[in-house]
């Protein structure tokens, strides 16, 4: 007779001490971009699958693509902290506001409930960082990161940094809309240049220092950003 | 296991005996049939036993049925007795808490010679709905474990314990179970809890030679247990007895046996490099001695136990030792047949030299810690009958952990204390009391109403007292200096020394963007302390409706309530006021917490033959808030969140955190601790020789956990979070065979999860001391929900701050649909997927035993935090991110050859190996982080001896 009440038991216990397999998404890294998006962002969750997408805000992210499974992991390669690697899609209405994030899996939509932050762009535009090198030569692409740096909005040029006067213009490029941007170094002598940028609404790309005024020393409310042209390569 | 460790552990977290209290008796039920079946009327029934002054007789019923009540756990002599003739003998062992089925045969026609001789184990208690298992003398004397009551219960099916499962690395003191945090259990020796309340953690050990048994209950307890989530153990001492009985033994142990390096985590430079093992030496020395001082009247039992300890922290080059011992005395007065006295007295003090190594203080510099823990007990039992049994009982305990430095003054200072304080010269001092008193009375009764019951009510209050006193003379106002050395001007928090040297402190940054380093010195806070008064009750019923089936009924009340240092109870104000103005919001007060814990379970002997039941149990359990939650009434801790004002003279002067100046912690309105609801089912069934087999089903699920959420930047409440919990289910198959004298088994397996919100809970502090095990008390800033003041953060450019802290889950007052639970996901440390434990020993016939402990743990991955680059390894040297442990195993072995003498006195010698095969496999790494992908952080601990000899009387 026990031997009935054991299965009875066994088959009633087993659904509930079957180990979790339900999909859980936890968390997007980071939880905060600019508005033109373009920011490389982490979704972790577990038992995600390889087949799962998503959006932010309603907008599918970009360049999505599965982490490749470690083999170390074994089977807990799904359990914990699997993820998923993309790029934030642009969203201008959203500045300031909190969206949803959005996964789905074999049709079942996963949502991290207002988890994303859009941020607008301060000003016209905003440079945050230049990709200059110790030394450039004529033609390199320096980067431009930052947010509304449009290219039929925005120009740059280089600068002498004993007058101030400019020496050369440049074209921004957009690589990812007015959040990744470069452009060519233009063909000038060798030597150090100071690098600004302007919008067509006369704005300028707030960290950068404006060679017209000439408290360029007080470097605390600016980061002049120098490049140092070297024809020779210098010691790249 | 090391021993410096648990001496550590329990030392560190100071002790303080004496919550619940817990039952030290056990039963015995039978029958007596003839060797064709039929009931045996009116025989006589003697039991001699080496823990009851006289002999008890009891004759069979008609039905041949009898029972002893409320006996002292060990192994009883039996002989019945019908018609003037001995008709069987033998021996029965009595467990804790427990029913032991012994039926008998009786032999009417035979003579002595053709008597047959039985003995009779407690295989399967069908009047008990819970999960409990006791383990004998014997069972642990024989197993290769620690010489610790909590190395035992590591052998236990859902007990995690061989490793630190919250933070990686060795297990210490205070193993985890079912889920539950290391800080969940209760702890009791001989009736009175043992764990400490402020930091629930095991509090005292006792000599090992010294217990009984241990009991524990994983699942299932019943009301007269309370005041834990995870799980009650309750050990009972040996006493003394009409003979004199006694041992003495030495043991030596050590560590790093052959290879003394690995590879781990070296934080200094985040890669993995050869790491000097952790090491260490102790010699031990164990005493025991029990007797009559007056035959039938008086006995005492006395156990001593010393202990050095020599150790080298892995890693490490700097040496460290300790002295200490445990010490106790029992005293049992025999009033008459029905009333005993008992007095119980505990001393256990403990010396650390050098106990902190901080590498920010200089090498030269030493801090000592000299620790006592003493503790009285008096109890009075009153039996008119075996039926009826009062016992009534009070206590004293002090214990007081005393930090002073050895050396060092103000230009050179000190050892950390184990606060994070730095001392500055031999003048400062760390000094923490705490006393508790209180008493308090437990009624067992039988009655036959409507089947048997066994009803059991008690009540107790309990009154503890924390007081500490900090001296630190570091007390002059600092101002920032320049890369020079130099005094910019800008003036600082006092009780801060910056310095340009990097050797002397942690990283900062000055006003002006250039690189400091700073250590930090508090003033002389002088004493501080709260008054915690715990009062509970319960009424437990065990009624047997028939003789197959048995209902467990219980129920029981805490009640907690706690005053500051000035007598009063903690302000409250409402979460949902926190938009209100602070001079405008509705305060209260916090009073006393009460807490009502029903249980309710069934056991059915379904064939009537004590060999297969099924069960089921559901009840729920309160823990303590312990003195960490009144102590937030003082401060934020009693250290780390002093704040400074000024007074009239200018001044700097202490002021405590409900200061409503000073952005207080507030506690929230109706703040409880946090409690758990448990289920579980099964079926044992006893096979072949005494063996059970048990399986099992758990489901558990704890809430109301307590946390400090921020839900704004200015606004830090206590509250029950309702985005915290834990969950833990299970499925567990287990074979046990009690320990006969010759051999004894406990086998089990163990398939569960444990998920739910990640460490960082609030009942999980540890001494209250902000940061310590990453699993306390802190404003982490990621539970801020208030979208507004989120995307402030954003907007200025700290959304990467959020961001580096997010893991615990935001929490919003004003739209509980933005409550985010990416924090309450994932696995929780406490659980192994997959758990095999196989424990046993067997004596060969010519006096040699061996003993096994073998451990399976599958490994498991749990979340702790995310983004560790946040922090880096120069900060946070723990780290924060996902967590994942290897499957480890762990063989230990156990030979021991007894000279015996005669059946008192023999001499042992044994020879125990740890981690025989040396594995060596990591026992936490990082998994998914950005920097410590699959970096070894902690590996098992290295392959250990233990040596001794024993000699018994």
């Amino acid at each position: 007779m026990y031997r009935h009440f054991t299965l009875l038991l066994v088959a009633g216990m087993l659904p509930a001490c079957k180990l979790a397999t339900e999909p859980r998404l936890v968390s997007i890294d980071p939880d905060y971009a600019y508005t033109d998006g373009c920011t490389d962002v982490t979704i972790s969750g577990a038992r995600l699958g390889t087949e799962a997408t998503a959006s932010i805000g309603g907008n599918p992210i970009e360049g999505w693509a599965a982490a490749e499974e470690d083999p170390t992991r074994g089977e807990h390669a799904q359990d914990v902290g699997f993820k998923y690697y993309g790029v934030s899609p642009a969203n201008y209405e959203a500045g300031g506001t909190f969206v949803d994030v959005d996964l789905t899996i074999d049709d079942v939509t996963l949502t991290l409930d207002r988890g994303f932050y859009y941020l607008a762009c301060p000003g016209d535009f905003m440079v945050e960082a230049i990709g200059v090198g110790e030394t450039n030569v004529v033609g390199d692409a320096i980067g431009v990161f930052g947010c509304g740096i449009d290219e039929a909005e925005v120009t740059g040029g280089l600068y002498s940094v004993t007058d101030f006067t400019q020496v050369a213009s440049f074209d921004i490029v957009s690589d990812c809309r007015g959040a990744i941007t470069h452009f060519e170094v233009p063909d000038v002598a060798d030597g150090t240049y100071l690098v600004y940028m302007t919008h067509s609404n006369g704005g300028s790309g707030g960290m950068l220092c404006d060679p017209s005024d000439t408290g360029l020393d007080t470097a605390t409310v600016c980061a002049p950003t120098y490049i140092t042209i070297d024809s020779s390569g210098g010691a790249r | 296991m090391n021993r410096m460790n648990s001496l550590l552990a329990v030392a560190l977290f100071a002790n303080l005996p004496a919550i619940a209290e817990a039952a030290e008796f056990g039963d015995i039920r039978g029958v007596l049939e003839d060797t064709d079946g039929m009931p045996v009327p009116n025989a006589e029934i003697t039991l001699k036993g080496p823990n009851v002054p006289m002999p008890r007789t009891e004759n069979t019923a008609e039905d041949g049925s009898f029972s002893f009540r409320n006996l002292p756990p060990g192994t009883y002599d039996v002989e019945v007795v019908f018609q003037g003739k001995v008709v069987t003998k033998g021996q029965v062992d009595v467990a804790l808490n427990a029913v032991t089925r012994a039926n008998l045969t009786a032999n009417l026609n035979a003579s002595d010679a053709t008597i047959d001789v039985f003995g009779v184990r407690p295989a399967m208690d069908t009047t008990s709905s819970a999960l409990s298992t006791s383990l004998s003398a014997e069972t642990i004397q024989n197993m290769p474990v620690g010489r610790t009551f909590t190395d035992v219960v590591n052998t236990l099916p859902g007990v995690y314990g061989r490793v630190d499962t919250q933070n990686g690395g060795g297990g210490g003191a205070n193993p985890s179970v079912r889920g539950e945090g290391q800080y969940g259990n209760n702890y009791t020796i001989d009736g009175i809890s043992v764990r400490d309340p402020a930091t629930n953690t095991v509090a005292q050990s006792v000599n090992f030679d010294a217990i009984e048994e241990v009991q524990v209950y994983t699942d299932g307890a019943p009301a007269e247990f309370g005041q834990f989530t995870g799980m009650a153990v309750n050990v009972s001492t040996k006493d003394g007895g009409n003979e004199h009985h006694g041992s003495a033994a030495i043991f030596y142990s050590q560590h790093a046996w052959f290879n003394k390096e690995y590879d781990i985590l070296d934080t200094s430079t985040g890669e993995e490099a050869a790491t000097t093992k952790r090491r260490f030496r102790s010699p031990n020395l164990a005493l025991t001695a029990g007797g009559p001082i007056i035959q039938d009247k008086l006995w005492y039992f006395a156990a001593l136990t010393t202990a050095y300890d020599w150790r080298i922290p892995e890693g490490g080059d700097t040496s460290l030792s300790s002295f200490g011992g445990q010490g106790m005395g029992k005293l049992t007065y025999f009033l008459n047949d029905t009333i005993s006295i008992r007095y119980n007295f505990t001393a256990a003090p403990d010396f650390f030299n050098n106990f902190d190594n901080d590498p920010l203080t200089n090498a030269e510099a030493q801090t000592d810690r000299r620790d006592m823990a003493m503790s009285h007990m008096l109890k009075v039992n009153i039996a008119p009958s075996q039926d009826t049994q009062l016992e009534v009982y009070g206590g004293l305990t002090q214990n007081t952990i005393n930090v002073v430095p050895v050396s060092g003054d103000a230009e050179t200072p000190s050892r950390r204390d184990f606060t994070g304080g730095l001392f500055d010269n031999a003048e400062d001092y760390d000094f923490n009391t705490r006393a508790r008193v209180g008493g308090g009375l437990r009624f067992t009764q039988f009655l036959n109403a409507a089947g048997e019951h066994r009803i059991k009510a008690g009540a107790d209050a309990w009154f503890l007292k924390f007081n500490r006193e900090l001296r630190h003379t570091g007390e002059t106002e600092i101002e920032w200096i320049d890369s020079d050395g130099n005094p910019t001007g800008e003036q600082t928090l006092v009780g801060t020394e910056y310095s340009a040297n990097p050797e002397e402190g942690y990283d900062c940054t000055q006003p002006d963007g250039s690189d400091c380093y700073y250590r930090e010195h508090w003033v002389n806070v002088g004493p501080l302390g709260n008054t915690v008064s715990t009062y509970s009750a319960f009424l437990q019923d065990d009624w047997t409706i028939a003789d197959q089936l048995t209902l467990n009924i219980g129920a029981r009340v805490d009640i907690e309530d706690g005053r500051n240092d000035e007598g009063n109870s903690p302000t409250t104000q409402l979460v949902d006021e926190f938009t209100v103005a602070p001079e405008e919001r509705e305060v209260g007060e916090l009073g006393a917490r009460v807490m009502p814990a029903p249980r309710v379970g069934f056991s059915w002997d379904v064939l009537g033959q004590g060999h297969t039941k099924v069960f089921a149990h559901a009840g729920r359990y309160y823990d303590l808030a312990g003195g960490d939650f009144w102590e937030w009434s003082n401060a934020r801790s009693s250290a780390g969140f002093v704040r400074y004002t000024r007074d009239a003279d200018g001044n700097w002067i202490w002021s405590n955190t409900q200061d409503p100046e000073g952005h207080p912690l507030i506690y929230a309105a109706g703040v409880k601790p946090a409690h758990m609801d448990k289920a579980i089912a099964g079926v044992e069934h006893v096979i072949a020789d005494e063996v059970v087999v048990s399986l099992r089903g758990i489901l558990s699920k704890t809430a109301n956990i307590p946390e400090d959420i921020d839900v704004n930047l200015d606004d830090w409440y206590i509250m029950n979070s309702p985005l915290k919990e834990r969950n833990y289910r299970g499925l567990e198959v287990a074979f046990q065979r009690r320990h006969d004298g010759n051999w004894g088994f406990y086998g089990s397996y163990t398939l569960s999860e444990s998920f739910g919100h990640t460490p960082g809970q609030f009942e999980l502090a540890s001494g209250a001391s902000s940061g310590s095990n990453g699993n306390n008390v802190g404003v982490y800033l990621d539970d801020i929900g208030e979208q507004a003041d989120r995307a402030f953060f954003y907007d200025v450019g700290y959304g990467w701050l959020l961001e580096g802290l997010k893991g615990l889950g935001r929490y919003s007052v004003t739209d509980d649909t933005y409550n985010d639970d990416g924090g309450f996901f994932g696995y929780l440390p406490y659980h192994s997927f997959h758990a095999l434990k196989l424990n046993g020993s067997y004596s060969l016939p010519f006096g040699t035993t061996l003993g096994l402990v073998y451990e399976f743990d599958s490994g498991h991955a749990w979340q702790k935090r995310t983004l560790i680059p946040f922090y880096g390894y120069d900060g946070m040297q723990e780290g924060r991110g996902t967590r994942f442990m290897p499957a480890s195993h762990y063989v230990d072995v156990r030979v021991a050859h007894m000279f015996e003498f005669d059946e008192h006195k023999s001499l042992e010698l044994s020879l125990d190996i740890f981690n025989m095969p040396g594995f060596k496999a990591p026992i936490t790494y990082f998994e998914n982080d950005t920097v410590g992908f699959g970096k070894v952080m902690f590996r098992q601990s290295p392959r250990g001896i233990r040596a001794g000899v024993k000699m018994r009387y």
